[in-house]
């Protein structure tokens, strides 16, 4: 598998070197952090969802009247 | 003075059940292919399509001009190498501008019951404008993109819709739509879509809008 990075410019495909290749490095970066960002608060709002699930559960609220509540 | 119309049957001319009254009335050929390029031009105005294969970013450049103050851009993409999502950012003179005054907001929500706020921010040096799953048969993207070239704020709307399967599973399927901006009111006549991580198969179209 190479290693090398690829990059398209109107109809030519070229080796990405250079200052694009760390401009672009730089902007992938920066998009992982930010997907990584969104997938724990996602995973959080999961937790906190399965969480007051649980507690309402534990009051004797139905799975039906839980999900009515929760939408 | 009224004229009858005929059609041949294969071994004799017919009359139509109708009459035309006056010829005059009618277009030539030459008027009606006027006509319809004229109508053909009034919507949206094909500039660019441009296949791409294996890239981590693709560029155009020069397809934004001040012909046109608005744009369609659609994004099909085949394949992806990697999960994740896809983003855009202005370009002028075949140059990137990386700058972190990118902003945006979006909403998505899925088939698994997941929907939230996405994206939100404007200090980024990038736009997303959705996500594609490595297992997904195919992606799309579409962006609506305000004044890319004119001295105005650059701003842009756009939505994409997923799953993240291969016939005949659809596995989960989601939409997201944002709002994006762009601190500067310079001028840009270019974009480059990249993947937040991996390489991307597919093709982008960009239409002008006729003002």
């Amino acid at each position: 598998m190479s290693d090398k990075i690829y990059i398209g410019i109107d109809n030519k495909r070229i080796e990405a070197k250079g200052e694009v290749l760390e401009s672009l490095l730089q902007a992938q970066a920066e998009a992982q952090a930010e997907q990584s960002r969104i997938e724990a608060e996602q995973q959080a709002k999961a937790n906190a969802k399965q969480s007051a699930m649980n507690k309402l559960k534990a009051l004797g609220l139905t799975d039906n009247e839980i999900e009515g509540l929760m939408g | 003075m009224a004229k009858k119309a005929y059609v041949y049957s294969g071994t004799d001319w017919v009359p139509l059940a109708s009459e035309v009254t006056d010829l005059t009335a009618y277009s030539t050929s030459t008027e009606i292919a006027n006509t319809y390029a004229t109508k053909a031009d009034n919507g949206l105005v094909h500039i660019n399509t441009t296949s791409f294969s294996a890239v981590a970013s693709q560029s155009l450049n020069d397809v934004f001009s001040a012909t046109y103050d608005n744009y369609k851009i659609f994004i099909n993409l085949d394949s992806v190498s990697a999960s994740g999502d896809l983003y855009a950012r202005l370009r002028v003179s075949g140059a990137d501008n990386s700058s972190a005054i990118y902003g945006s907001t979006g909403w998505y929500s899925n088939s698994s019951g997941g929907s939230g706020v996405v994206n939100n921010g404007t200090t980024n040096i990038g736009w997303s404008v959705g996500y594609m799953n490595s297992t997904a048969d195919n992606g799309y993207f579409i962006i609506d993109l305000s004044s890319p070239f004119i001295a105005k704020l650059t701003m842009a709307t756009s939505w994409a819709l997923r799953n993240n399967d291969t016939p005949p599973t659809i596995g989960t399927t989601e939409q997201r739509i944002q709002v994006l901006t762009h601190a500067l009111s310079s001028s840009f006549d270019g974009i480059t879509v990249y993947r937040g991580s991996g390489s991307m198969t597919g093709a982008i179209s960009i239409f002008g809008v006729k003002k």
